[in-house]
């Protein structure tokens, strides 16, 4: 592209040589014009080639970010440096491509100079970053160069990413510590009831007759009877089979404490609630997002299945590198029914994310209910591992990613040592 | 530089000893061109202006005589030539640079051709102009020497070397090229203009057609280009 400059320039040579020849024609002053035209024309056109010759991996972006706390708000100084590989000297101009969510503090300049050999640039500026950013995440720069003349420019965008974990301040962490922990309940009236051996749904009261169970009954409306003195019993609705789908995200997130101490749990979360659910006769139904396995593999989707073959899978919850392909998220969607429940175990952040969050979203179109369980990484960590800030900045990502997906229907933290009571809540609660 | 400027220069120095001096347009002549002197001089500079205005306003006015007012506005004609090549020289970029020395070409051109055309018709310079501007035209003047026009050529050329040399400082030999190959094209091109301009009349025409040719290659080659083809 023309510069500024460059465009100012041929505009007024040509205007020049307009004038000339038109009002005051003077044979020299018209050649001098002329030469002076085609000189720029062949001298833009010509350096824009050489240009174009300059790649982007000639180019080295260096990003470094100090995080500053200043009147309640956090900034982010942050100071670009871009070099160039090659002897070649280019006038240069570098930007740096503002994350989304932040707010830079003053104006942007970018950072201007030549570079290639020992000679370098760089922009510094800072950034405001909201209270509830729980990640700046920084992906590309932009760097103009130009010919000597400066009157003809290149623009390459170049990735230069980067990721910043913004701790949150104290009010923040304890809201979350609150959203995390609580769970849906039922309302008053409905009652807690076992989902393993059950497949109907509470429809109302009636009074009680022999044929019903004594558990049936509905006790706190009894109590509250005034007049009438006979007992009351709940009243269920057919729902059709209730299936069980256990999904477990196998990416390296998963490996987490001493001696895969995650891994474990998982593992026995996972054989805890599908013995449970086999016992009482509800089909379960494994899926694993894990990209090293066949579509075969990853889905167990039989009406039953042996204890050998649960125990196969449970040997294949392993921490896997890559990204999953997402065709495991498909075939999930087309399996889920009405009224299944579907347990996801997954930690984010993760590669698999999003083909864990298709499998979530497939389930309230489905008419299935969800519950996601997430480690809480402070009971997985040891006392010297421990960091107030990695934890903050955990449990935040973990809250706006709840956040994006929304149709779940509990949330339940897994902590080390308390896998049973984990497994018996999600077996209690629908 | 002094190679650079020293077209304009020559032709507004020729232009200033072919007039006859007096003192209102030594006045013109040096108040103008005094805007270029340091800041600490400028108690000096706005009296240098202002005075020889308004006295030759008042001549003018109140005692019926024009000449000091014609003088002053010759003297300031007179200094333009020499205004554009100190802005020219003052200016590093390629822009001001370049659009300053085709000023002070022009503007040393006409003045010759004006003061040229005053001399022999034995009329005040800025009379001239004003004949010329109200359509009686220069007719019946002297041709530039053609010396000019090599002083000219020389005079271009050292711009663009020095243009180049000051912002291209440290740039490795792989830049030079695009600025050898254009400066040969356009050699190549202005010594074709003026072969045909040796066997047919319409030169001027022709080197309009080029200008506009390349003009619209410019634009659409980095614009159309850049934008579409991404």
């Amino acid at each position: 592209m023309l510069t500024k400059e460059g465009a100012l320039l041929v505009i007024s040579i040509a205007s020049w040589m307009l004038l000339i020849s038109i009002l005051i024609f003077q044979p020299f002053l018209l050649l001098t014009v002329f030469f002076l035209h085609v000189f720029l024309a062949f001298y833009v056109i010509a350096s824009h080639k050489l240009l174009k010759r300059v790649r982007p991996e000639d180019l080295v972006l260096e990003r470094s970010i100090e995080m500053v706390r200043g009147g309640g708000d956090i900034f982010l100084r942050v100071g670009l440096t871009v070099a160039m590989t090659r002897e070649t000297r280019l006038y240069a101009e570098a930007s740096d491509d503002i994350p989304r969510g932040v707010v830079p503090e003053g104006r942007l300049e970018p950072a201007r100079g030549w570079i290639g050999g020992d000679a370098r640039i760089r922009q510094e500026y800072s950034l405001r970053v909201p209270a509830h950013a729980g990640l700046v995440r920084f992906a590309t720069a932009s760097v103009r160069i130009h010919d000597p003349l400066r009157l003809t420019y290149r623009v390459l965008r170049l990735p230069a990413a980067g990721d910043v974990a913004i701790p949150l301040g104290e009010e923040t962490v304890a809201s979350l510590y609150t959203q995390l922990s609580s769970v849906s309940r039922p309302p008053l009236g409905m009652g807690v009831r076992s989902m393993i051996g059950y497949d109907d749904e509470f429809a109302g009261v009636k009074q009680y007759d022999e044929a019903d169970k004594m558990r049936d009954i509905h006790w706190l409306r009894y109590a509250q009877q005034v007049e009438e003195d006979y007992p009351v019993a709940k009243k269920y609705r057919k729902r059709g089979e209730v299936s069980f789908h256990i999904v477990v995200d196998c990416s390296p997130s998963i490996n987490l404490g001493k001696e895969r101490r995650l891994v474990e749990d998982i593992a026995t979360l996972v054989r805890q609630v599908y013995l449970s659910a086999d016992e009482e006769g509800n089909p379960v139904h494994l899926w694993l997002v894990n990209p090293l396995l066949t579509l075969e593999e990853k889905a167990l989707y039989r009406k039953t299945a042996s204890r050998v073959v649960m125990e196969r899978y449970i040997s294949r919850i392993t921490p896997a590198p890559g990204r999953d392909d997402g065709r495991v998220a498909e075939f999930f969607a087309r399996r889920v029914g009405r009224g299944s429940v579907v347990l996801v175990v997954v930690n984010p952040p993760s590669q698999n994310l999003r083909v864990v969050e298709r499998m979530i979203r497939a389930c309230p179109a489905a008419g299935a209910s969800c519950i996601v369980v997430m480690p809480d990484l402070s009971s997985y960590l040891s006392d010297g591992e421990l960091d107030r800030r990695l934890l903050a900045i955990d449990r935040a990502y973990k809250e706006s990613w709840l956040r994006g997906v929304d149709s779940v229907d509990m949330v339940l933290e897994l902590r080390r040592g308390e896998v049973y009571v984990a497994a018996e809540r999600v077996l209690r609660r629908r | 530089m002094f190679v650079a400027v020293l077209a304009p220069l020559a032709l507004g120095l020729e232009a200033l000893f072919s007039m006859v001096p007096s003192l209102f347009l030594l006045l013109g002549l040096v108040s103008l061109v005094s805007i270029y002197l340091p800041e600490r001089a400028h108690y000096w500079v706005i009296p240098l202006i202002y005075v020889p205005a308004l006295f030759s306003l008042y001549m003018l006015v109140a005692e019926r005589q024009p000449g000091p007012l014609i003088e002053l506005a010759s003297g300031y004609l007179l200094s333009i030539p020499f205004l554009a090549v100190l802005a020219m020289a003052r200016s590093t970029a390629p822009r001001p640079m370049i659009t300053n020395y085709v000023s002070a070409l022009a503007a040393a051109l006409m003045l010759w051709l004006l003061v040229h055309q005053a001399a022999a018709s034995r009329t005040e310079l800025f009379l001239v102009l004003i004949n010329m501007i109200i359509g009686r035209g220069i007719g019946g003047g002297e041709n530039v020497p053609q010396a000019y026009a090599v002083i000219a050529a020389v005079s271009t050329l050292a711009l663009l070397l020095l243009l180049y040399r000051y912002q291209s400082e440290g740039v490795s030999q792989e830049f030079a090229r695009p600025f050898i190959y254009a400066l040969s094209a356009a050699s190549l091109a202005t010594g074709l203009l003026v072969t045909y301009s040796l066997f047919f009349a319409d030169s001027s025409a022709l080197a309009l057609l080029v200008s506009a040719f390349l003009t619209i290659s410019l634009v659409v080659y980095l614009g159309v280009s850049e934008r579409w083809r991404g």
